[in-house]
């Protein structure tokens, strides 16, 4: 029987062969740590933590204390777990020597990253072997997810969904934006979230977009816009969703009206095979028809969705000019996030599974325009 | 993450205070004769980006760059949009962004007319991005600066004190709010959370697990105006047997805590207390500036460095149990001769419900 981490390696090293690589070494950085997780599936506290699978043989991590190296330990998919003492690599060197000729190529996983007090050691110890960036194979090779990883991005999206929920509870006129994420913060950690990607604004139609919380107090007829992104055992969910304190005005109303056309249409053209590129031109496509094409642009908005997993921001970003195929498997989420004239920056999106003909919601939260009571 | 609150407050940073930092980078500057120095940050580590401007990095990657002479500009990935609020929150105004670092950063030095630059701490950099800088159009020489800034961050000014002061109890009371009882981990977690997210912290890292069959450990690591404290306790140590080693493990530690002290001195007073247990155990001091990182960004020699006279800086101590798990304490202390000052002190005890001499109170 195949398990999940056979269907991983065989992911990896199917990719591996593709570009031509004899090994591959996963680096984390403290934000980056989703490419050693995908192999070890575990949550590391250290700066550092490393992972190498050779094109035969077992996976090695490396991590900088004993708690990462108990915790991967614990979950035991990567049974050689070496501890050492940041910024000696020597250790690493010398694994990958074992496997890997001095003529070989090593892919480095967020090589883009990596300091130089690590990386030039690292690259004096294996003389002539040739070192790529291999960020962008692991992007594509995360981008499918397995049956247990899709089990826990389910998961995630429950403790999304409460999320929310506590989002508008905590909405009250004279409440303070910051405020309000220790209040999303505390029900998220209290549901067993290990972390939280969040943003928010609040206020009128001069919002342009979202940002950690100020000192700003909620005012009757504020819209307050969020895109929260809890982790549950490393796997991350996001939902995007705004709310307004009373009545919406007619504005915020036409500006619901328009995001969720947009959802609905990206949402649509979602299946097996369509490009990252289908979807965004899809909901830009209804932005077009009303009028608001221009606020479509990196002006006013940076993306149209995006994939999440192990990391909250993934590969690949739903732009019209991303050919990008999305096979069965893969999970994004899709937001017309934007500014436009009518409400100011409006947030509405749902992640969902891409399946053979269409799509599973990952959420239970409705899409509506959500209002509080004042 | 960096979710908190974010906040630029003249009655906590003074007029000026900003500018005395960077004024100081740029007399360093001046000294060796560098046009320009480049701080890098990310979200996970850019304490010197916000000592030096206020800055929040809540996401992606940044560069500071101060001139020698005239205002920093920051250099970012993050998107334009969220410049207004950048400004608000910080004393920056040159604010750049764009896909690729080395580019902004090249297009600056340009136009500043600056050949010779300085990278703080350059061993942390991205080694690419260290790499592609060295390419940029007009770049002669790039020389490493050190931790010229987190050198300084550790002698802390009065109104800084203040700050860490302030965080130091934020972070204590989000510790005993995790301490209540019949609570599971994850309840703890969120108390904490809310505690310490409600008194203004940036960014909150709160760790609670089991130690042992019946204790479990609390501990909260948070930022407050960009200083970092930490605190940890045990919940229920009173029942198990290695409660007394632990609490009197910490406690010969921290009677090691004066000015000069270090990690090897400590290290000794533990080990001496710790002497008759078999368990295993790690003790560490860190700066307050090595607190955001847990010390992963320091190098063995700053480790082993005696922590002068007026430094904020932590004790932790983790006893390894026989079940695998681990038991913690930790407090933040302000250094000084005439008296060490433990800026955690709201916490009572080091172990709950137990005194050093392994007594109940």
């Amino acid at each position: 029987m195949t398990t999940d981490l056979d269907w991983r390696l065989s992911r990896v090293r199917q990719a591996m062969d593709g570009a031509g690589l004899d090994g591959i070494l996963m680096f984390a950085p403290g934000w980056r740590r989703e490419n050693v997780r995908y192999l070890t599936g575990a949550l590391f506290r250290g700066a550092f933590a490393f992972a190498y699978l050779p094109r035969v043989g077992a996976p090695t991590a490396f991590v900088g204390n004993s708690a990462d190296a108990r915790a991967t330990g614990e979950i035991g998919r990567v049974k050689d777990v070496k501890v050492i003492d940041f910024p000696h690599i020597d250790d690493i060197a010398w694994v990958i020597q074992e496997h890997l000729a001095s003529s070989g190529t090593l892919g480095i996983a967020h090589l883009e990253l990596l300091p130089k007090v690590l990386l030039e050691p690292l690259s004096r110890a294996l003389g002539g072997t040739r070192i790529i960036s291999a960020t962008r194979l692991m992007d594509e090779v995360r981008l499918i997810k397995s049956d247990w990883e899709l089990e826990q991005i389910r998961r995630a999206g429950v403790v999304c969904s409460v999320g929310w929920r506590a989002f508008v509870e905590a909405l009250h006129p004279g409440v303070r934006e910051f405020e309000i994420v220790a209040a999303v913060e505390a029900e998220l950690k209290r549901m067993g979230a290990q972390d939280n990607f969040m943003l928010l604004a609040s206020g009128g139609d001069e919002v342009m977009g979202m940002t950690p919380p100020g000192v700003r107090e909620l005012q009757p007829g504020d819209m307050v816009r969020t895109e929260l992104t809890p982790q549950l055992d490393g796997y991350y969910a996001q939902i995007c969703r705004s709310a307004v304190l009373g009545e919406p005005s007619e504005g915020q109303r036409k500006s619901f009206d328009l995001f969720n056309e947009a959802v609905e249409a990206g949402l649509a053209v979602v299946r097996a095979g369509v490009t990252a590129g289908d979807i965004a031109r899809a909901e830009n496509d209804v932005f077009r028809a009303h009028g608001y094409g221009e606020y479509t642009t990196s002006q006013y908005t940076r993306v149209r969705g995006h994939g999440h997993g192990l990391h909250p921001d993934e590969f690949p970003a739903l732009l019209e000019d991303n050919d990008t195929v999305l096979d069965e498997n893969a999970v994004i989420i899709v937001h017309p996030n934007t500014y436009t004239p009518l409400a100011g920056y409006h947030v509405l999106g749902d992640p969902v599974v891409v399946k053979q003909n269409g799509y599973e919601p990952l959420l239970s939260v409705e899409r509506i325009l959500f209002s509080s009571p004042i | 993450m960096k979710r908190g609150l974010v906040a630029l407050d003249p009655s906590e940073i003074p007029p000026g205070e900003l500018e005395g930092r960077v004024g100081a980078l740029q007399d360093v500057l001046r000294e060796r004769g560098l046009a320009a120095a480049l701080i890098y940050g990310d979200v996970y580590h850019s304490g010197d980006l916000t000592y030096l401007s206020n800055i929040c990095i809540y996401w992606n990657e940044g560069l500071l760059a101060v001139p020698a002479i005239g205002p920093p500009a920051m250099l970012m990935k993050l998107s334009p949009r969220v410049h207004p609020w950048m400004r608000r929150t910080s004393n920056l105004n040159d604010l750049r962004s764009g896909p690729n670092l080395a580019v902004l950063a090249g297009q600056y030095l340009k136009e500043l007319g600056a050949s010779e630059l300085g990278l703080v701490e350059m061993a942390w950099w991205p080694a690419q991005l260290v790499n592609e800088l060295e390419h940029q159009e007009g770049i002669r020489s790039i020389v490493d600066l050190g931790s010229v800034v987190r050198e300084r961050r550790q002698q802390p000014s009065e109104s800084e004190l203040e700050l860490l002061r302030r965080g130091s109890r934020l972070t204590a009371q989000a510790v005993i709010e995790g301490m209540g009882q019949d609570l599971s981990n994850h309840e703890r977690a969120g108390r904490a959370e809310l505690v310490a997210r409600l008194g203004g912290a940036e960014d909150v890292s709160v760790y609670c697990h089991r130690s042992g069959p019946n204790a479990d450990t609390v501990e909260v690591i948070s930022e407050f105006r960009g200083f970092w404290t930490i605190a940890a306790r045990v919940v229920g140590a009173a029942q198990t047997e290695w409660a007394g080693a632990l609490a009197a493990g910490y406690e010969a530690g921290a009677s090691e805590i004066r000015p000069g002290v270090t990690i090897a001195q400590v290290t000794t007073a533990v080990k001496q207390s710790l002497g008759s247990t078999d368990l295993g155990w790690k003790v560490d001091l860190i700066q307050h500036t090595d607190i955001e990182t847990e010390a992963g960004y320091r190098s063995m020699h700053e480790a082993v460095a005696p922590i002068g006279e007026g430094s904020v800086a932590a004790l932790r101590l983790e006893l390894e149990l026989p079940d695998g798990s681990t038991a913690v304490l930790a407090d933040t202390y302000l250094i000084r001769s005439e008296d060490t000052e433990v800026l955690t002190s709201p916490l009572e005890g080091v172990v709950s419900g137990l005194n050093a001499a392994g007594e109940n109170f």
